[in-house]
């Protein structure tokens, strides 16, 4: 099985894996570009496994939590890449990416990932190791100001996300098909309502 | 500025007072005219300026053939001039497209120089006569064919401000226009709010596009091309479109084009009246278009 993981809750992760084995991954850490990169990261992947899209049998996206408007392009992309192949489309959330890389790399211990979600405030998750090495997470994903989040008896992790992690956690785990994942936002957008008025495009 | 609408029976007395007005000699009678209108392989659509009627078309198009016949086409003597016939015959064309024919076909009366004018514009060349086909006149039927050529089908994704829109169109004819709205979630909050458009932009993708593949009644595999707004408009609300747009590109390898939001509302005016008429000026107030 081909799967394309994208994930834009940070930078710009996108990976091409066969089985839980990655092909090709690209990732692009600055956080404002994510428009500009997800097409050609997509084409990027294919051609260095030397695949092509209609070999893709599953999308995974990771739903973040993460900065919105770079989140929903990963997970604009991943829908409509779904569609056009034919393939199918399954969430996870972004946080579990990081812990699983943190217990994939020899990490020990209960595990608390953190994320900013600007304006003083995180978006976090705590996570312990199964018996397959696979985090389990045992709360979150939330969001918090920093000085609520409590790190004691937590290991912490400076390890981004990665699409190739979330390939291969859903991949591991099988998770279940959703055709129309939504973003895990955990914030009402920011507007106070006002005097009603007519809008339109 | 003509309104074109499909005719209904209803319409058959407002028909024939301008068939007999246009075709003084040879106007069909009520009951043909009523057989045409009712007729499932036919499409008939009436021209109105004004709300009054000003001219009328039809077109015959029979199920698993890839030939198409305009039945007839009129525009009342007052209205002649102004482009009207142009407009009807774009309509009858685009319906030939989309109905899938080939080829279209029609007669002309020889001495109809007007309208043999006007055909040709639409690719119309003579490949006939039928002798003394009008009667009692006793004047010859041209008989003229156009290819519809293979015109390349586009599908098109805005999210540029509160409205989640996917069309497709086969060159000038559009196929499908599907939006959806967030208009109603912004309302209690007296203006567009960036934010609210975007997450509804996220969630309206695959719903708006289904619908506007299941309204064209095509397959992703049979688009030409995708096009995408690219601006100006809500930075978060452009980059839903824009991503993705780009991944269906990339997914179903067909080429992408970026349209800029206020050229994409003058070539809106291209799908419902044809040709631009050069020079134009366009006026866009923004909010308010
Ligand atoms: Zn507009």
């Amino acid at each position: 099985m081909i799967t394309l993981a994208i994930d834009t809750s940070f930078g710009t992760s996108v990976a091409l894996l066969q089985e839980s084995s990655v092909l090709a991954e690209v990732n692009h850490t600055e956080n404002m570009t994510h428009a500009e990169r997800i097409g050609e990261s997509i084409e990027q992947v294919l051609a260095s496994a030397k695949l092509v899209s209609s070999q893709v049998d599953r999308v995974v996206v990771g739903l973040g939590p993460g900065p919105f408007t770079g989140l929903r392009v990963g997970i604009a992309a991943a829908k409509f890449f779904a569609i056009g192949v034919n393939a199918e489309l399954v969430g996870v959330c972004s946080l579990d990416g990081i812990a699983f890389n943190y217990f994939k790399s020899g990490g020990q211990g209960r595990l608390l990932v953190s994320t900013d979600a600007r304006r003083k405030e995180l978006f976090w998750a705590t996570y312990e190791k199964d018996d397959e090495l696979f985090p389990e997470r045992t709360s979150g994903p939330s969001v918090s100001k920093i000085a609520d989040v409590d790190t004691a008896g937590y290991q912490t992790t400076d390890l981004p996300v990665t699409a190739s992690a979330l390939g291969q956690l859903a991949f591991s785990l099988g998770r279940a098909v959703i055709r129309d994942v939504s973003a895990i936002y955990l914030r009402e957008p920011d507007a106070t309502p006002g005097k009603s008025k007519r809008v339109s495009g | 500025m003509i309104e074109i609408r499909e005719a209904r029976v209803a319409d058959l007395d407002l028909i024939m007072q301008l068939e007999h007005v246009c075709f003084a000699n040879d106007a069909w009678s009520e009951e043909v005219m009523r057989s045409e209108l009712k007729a499932d392989h036919t499409y008939y659509v009436l021209g109105l300026v004004n709300g009054e009627l000003i001219g009328y078309a039809g077109l015959s198009k029979l199920p698993g053939s890839n030939q198409a016949d305009i039945q007839t086409i009129a525009v009342s003597p007052e209205a002649r001039g102004k482009g009207y016939g142009r407009t009807l015959m774009n309509a009858l064309t685009a319906k030939a497209n989309q109905l899938g024919a080939k080829e279209i076909f029609l007669e002309v009366r020889a001495d109809n120089t007007v309208a043999q004018k006007l055909y040709k514009v639409f690719g119309f060349k003579r490949i006939g006569v039928r002798k003394g086909y009008y009667q009692p006149d006793n004047v010859d039927a041209f008989v003229m064919q156009s290819n519809l050529s293979k015109e390349p089908i586009v599908l098109g994704i805005e999210s540029s401000c509160d409205e989640t829109g996917i069309g497709i169109v086969r060159g000038n004819t559009l196929l499908a226009n599907v939006i959806s709205s967030s208009m109603d979630k912004h309302a209690i909050f007296g203006g567009v709010v960036p934010e609210v458009a975007a997450r509804a932009h996220l969630e309206a993708l695959t719903p708006v596009l289904d619908e506007a593949l299941e309204k064209a009644n095509l397959t992703l595999t049979e688009i030409d091309a995708i096009a995408v707004t690219n601006g100006p408009g809500l930075a978060g609300a452009l980059m839903v479109g824009i991503a993705a747009a780009k991944a269906l590109a990339v997914a179903t390898d067909k080429p992408i084009y970026a349209v800029n939001h206020l050229v994409g509302h003058v070539a809106a005016d291209i799908l419902a009246q044809g040709k631009l008429e050069v020079p134009t000026i366009a006026l866009l107030v923004s909010g308010g278009h």
